[in-house]
C-alpha cells in the first residue's frame, strides 16, 4: 500500500450497487484518512459532487437516470465540479473501454472486481 | 486447295444426265474436282448410297420407281445427313420449295439449268450443309446439357452432355415423355443420378422456341453439385461467424454479469477478513479466510478464461515493438520478488551484460514471465534462476525451480488447458486456474515465439520461451488484428 498523505481527501463514490458501496466505504472510512460520501445514481452523484466538493469521483458506468460518462460529461461541464479527479471503476469491460476513457479525461480505471492495493492506488 | 466433291446423280432421262455430267465438267480449271456416278431409279440410287459414300445427291423427284417427295423422304431415310439437291421438272417451284421444308438443302428447276446454276446449287447445299454440321457440332459439344421438348412434353433431342448428366441412352431420352418440370421464368432444380452419398444436383432453364413448325422448349441443364457444395460452405462460414458472434456477446455478457457480484462478495469478504465490520473470531477468521482465497481462485478463473477466449479468437491488440529484453525480464522479477517477499524461496536473476533487441508486446511477455515465475515460486523448494541468452534469431529465456519437476508422461500436456499437475503444492491453499500455460503458448505464438518445459534431472522444472530479434522478425504492420476488432 502507497504511504498515506498528510491531509484528508475527500471521496464520492457514485454506484447503483449498494452492496459494493458498503463495504467500499467501510474500507475506507477504516484506513482513516479519507472522508467518503455517497450517491446511488448519476444525476445524485452529481448534485452530490457540487455539494460535498470531493477530490475523487470514484464512478460506476453503468447507473440510472444517468450513467457514468454522462456523469462525466456534467462534471467537466460545471465549473464548481470540474477540478475533480475521476475514477471509473465498472465490470463492463467494452473494446472502446479504454479510449472512451482518455477522451473523457478519466485519471484511472478499475476493473471489478479490483483488488484493495489498486483502489487505493487509483485514489 | 484441291477439293473433291463426289456427287450422286439419280436421273432416268439420259438427256439430263449427259447435260449436268457437262456442265459439271466445264468446270475442269476450278480448285473443286467433280466426280459423277448416276443412277437411273431410286433403288439404283438407295443401292449405290449403301455401298458407298457421297458429298451430295442430286435428284430427280420423277423416277420409274418413285415420284414427288417420298423419293426424297426415302433416300433421306436412308442417308440422314446427306445433303439433297432437288431436280424438279418444269415449273414445279412451289415442289422445291417443299422439298426444302422436308430436309433438302436446295432445289433446281431442270428447265433453267445452266453450268453456273448447277454449280452454285452444289456449293450453296454443301455450305449449308457445312453450316447445320457445324451447328448440331456445336449444340451437341455443349459443356451443359442441352434438350428440345415440345408440346406434349417429349424430347425431341437431347445432346451429348444431357444424357451423359441423366445417365441415360439416346433412346432412353429422346422420343420419351421429359419428368422434369420446365419454367420459362424460373431455374428449376433437380436431383440427378448418383451413388448414395455422392448426389448431384443440375439447374434446368427452359426458353419458348419455335421447333420444326411447333411451339416447343428448349432446355439446358447444369451441374450445379460443385456450385451446390460452395454455397453450402459458404452458409458454414456465415453461420459459424454469426455464432462466434453471439459467443462473444455471452461471453461478454456473462463475464459481466459474474463480475459485478464477485465484486460484491470481494468487497464484503475483504471487510470481515480485515476486521472492518468488527473483530472474528478464530474460527470465524478461518472461514472467512477460506472464502478470500477461493474469491480470489473465482476472479482470476474469469480472468484467465476471458483472456484465454480472447487469445483464442485473435481479438487480442498486439503490438509488439523494438525493445531490450534484459529491462523487460528486470522489471518483472522485480515486481514478482516483491509480491513474494517475505518467502523463503530465493529469486536469483542471473542475466548477460547485454541482450540484442526484440520485437515482443511488452505486457503480453510481462504476463508470461510472471506467470511462469508465480508457478516456480509455488513449486521451488529454494531457489529460482532466470536466465537469458541470445541465440542467432531469438533471445531464449528459461525459469529453471528446484522443485519435484514435471512427470514426463505430462510434458506434453503441460500446456492445454486445464491440465494441473498433482506435484506437492508450494503455496498454502492455492489452486491455479489450469489456463495460466495455455495462456502463456497463445501469447508466444502471437510474437513469433515458442515455449517449452523440460525437466533437468534432480533440478526441478525448466521452462522456456524465445522472443525473435528486432533485427530478424518479419515487419508486421502495427496493431496487428485478424479480425479487425478491438479488444477490451
Amino acid at each position: 500500500m502507497p504511504a498515506p498523505p498528510n491531509e484528508t481527501r475527500r471521496i464520492l463514490i457514485v454506484d447503483d450497487e449498494r452492496d459494493l458501496v458498503g463495504p467500499l466505504v467501510l474500507r475506507l472510512r477504516s484506513l482513516g484518512r479519507f472522508e467518503v460520501a455517497v450517491a446511488y445514481d448519476g444525476a445524485a452523484g452529481f448534485e452530490e459532487a457540487a455539494r460535498f466538493r470531493p477530490d475523487v469521483a470514484l464512478i460506476d458506468l453503468a447507473m440510472p437516470k444517468l450513467d457514468g460518462w454522462g456523469l462525466c460529461g456534467r462534471l467537466r461541464e460545471d465549473p464548481r465540479t470540474r477540478g475533480i479527479k475521476v475514477v471509473i471503476m465498472t465490470a463492463w469491460l467494452s473494446p472502446d473501454l479504454g479510449r472512451h476513457a482518455l477522451a473523457e479525461g478519466v485519471a484511472d480505471l478499475l476493473v471489478k472486481p479490483f483488488e484493495d492495493e489498486d483502489l487505493l492506488k487509483a485514489l | 486447295m484441291d477439293q473433291r466433291v463426289s456427287i450422286l446423280l439419280i436421273e432416268d432421262d439420259p438427256d439430263y444426265t449427259m447435260l449436268i455430267n457437262v456442265y459439271v465438267n466445264e468446270a475442269c480449271g476450278d480448285a473443286v474436282k467433280y466426280l459423277i456416278e448416276s443412277a437411273v431409279s431410286l433403288q439404283g440410287g438407295l443401292d449405290l448410297l449403301s455401298r458407298q459414300e457421297y458429298d451430295i445427291v442430286l435428284l430427280d423427284l420423277m423416277l420409274p420407281d418413285s415420284r414427288g417427295l417420298d423419293t426424297l423422304d426415302k433416300i433421306r431415310a436412308k442417308a440422314p445427313s446427306m445433303p439433297v439437291v432437288v431436280l424438279t421438272n418444269l415449273d414445279h417451284d412451289d415442289l422445291g420449295v417443299e422439298a426444302i421444308g422436308r430436309g433438302a438443302q436446295d432445289f433446281l428447276s431442270k428447265n433453267k439449268l445452266d453450268a453456273g446454276r448447277l454449280r452454285h446449287a452444289i456449293g450453296f447445299a454443301l455450305a449449308r450443309d457445312r453450316l447445320f454440321l457445324q451447328m448440331e457440332h456445336l449444340i451437341e459439344g455443349l459443356p451443359d446439357g442441352m434438350l428440345i421438348v415440345d408440346r406434349s412434353r417429349m424430347v425431341r433431342y437431347a445432346n451429348a452432355a444431357a444424357l451423359s448428366l441423366f445417365e441415360r441412352k439416346r433412346e432412353q431420352l429422346v422420343g420419351r415423355l421429359f419428368e422434369h418440370a420446365l419454367s420459362p421464368d424460373r431455374a428449376v432444380e433437380i436431383k440427378l443420378p448418383g451413388a448414395p452419398g455422392a448426389e448431384r444436383s443440375a439447374e434446368i432453364r427452359a426458353a419458348e422456341i419455335e421447333w420444326k413448325g411447333y411451339p416447343a422448349w428448349v432446355a439446358t441443364v447444369r451441374d450445379v453439385s460443385e456450385l451446390k457444395k460452395l454455397e453450402q460452405v459458404r452458409a458454414e462460414v456465415k453461420e459459424r461467424r454469426h455464432t462466434d458472434g453471439l459467443k462473444d456477446q455471452l461471453l461478454s455478457t456473462v463475464a459481466h454479469e459474474l463480475r459485478t457480484p464477485l465484486s460484491v462478495v470481494k468487497a464484503v469478504i475483504g471487510t470481515l477478513r480485515d476486521h472492518l465490520a468488527g473483530p472474528l473470531t478464530r474460527e470465524q477468521a478461518e472461514l472467512v479466510g477460506a472464502a478470500d482465497r477461493h474469491i480470489g481462485r473465482l476472479t482470476r478463473l474469469l480472468n484467465n478464461f476471458l483472456d484465454l477466449t480472447r487469445l483464442e479468437s485473435r481479438r487480442t491488440r498486439v503490438s509488439r515493438q523494438p525493445l531490450d529484453p534484459l529491462a523487460l525480464v528486470s522489471e518483472v522479477c522485480e515486481g514478482v520478488r516483491l509480491a513474494h517477499r517475505g518467502r523463503s524461496v530465493v529469486l536469483s536473476v542471473d542475466l548477460p551484460r547485454s541482450l540484442p533487441s526484440v520485437r515482443v508486446d511488452a505486457d503480453m511477455i510481462a504476463q508470461v514471465l510472471g506467470n511462469l515465475l508465480d508457478n516456480a515460486l509455488r513449486y521451488a523448494r529454494g531457489r529460482v534462476t532466470v536466465r537469458a541468452k541470445a541465440t542467432e534469431d531469438e533471445v531464449e529465456v528459461s525459469v529453471v525451480d528446484d522443485g519435484p519437476g514435471i512427470p514426463t508422461e505430462k510434458l506434453a500436456l503441460l500446456f492445454d488447458k486445464f491440465v494441473q499437475l498433482d506435484r506437492p503444492k508450494g503455496g498454502e491453499g492455492y489452486k491455479g486456474t489450469g489456463l495460466g500455460l495455455a495462456i502463456s503458448r497463445e501469447i508466444m505464438t502471437l510474437n513469433g515465439g515458442r515455449i517449452w518445459a523440460d525437466n533437468a534431472p534432480g533440478r526441478g522444472a525448466c521452462f522456456r520461451f524465445t522472443l525473435p530479434l528486432a533485427s530478424k522478425a518479419e515487419a508486421e504492420p502495427e496493431e496487428e488484428l485478424s479480425h479487425a476488432r478491438p479488444s477490451e
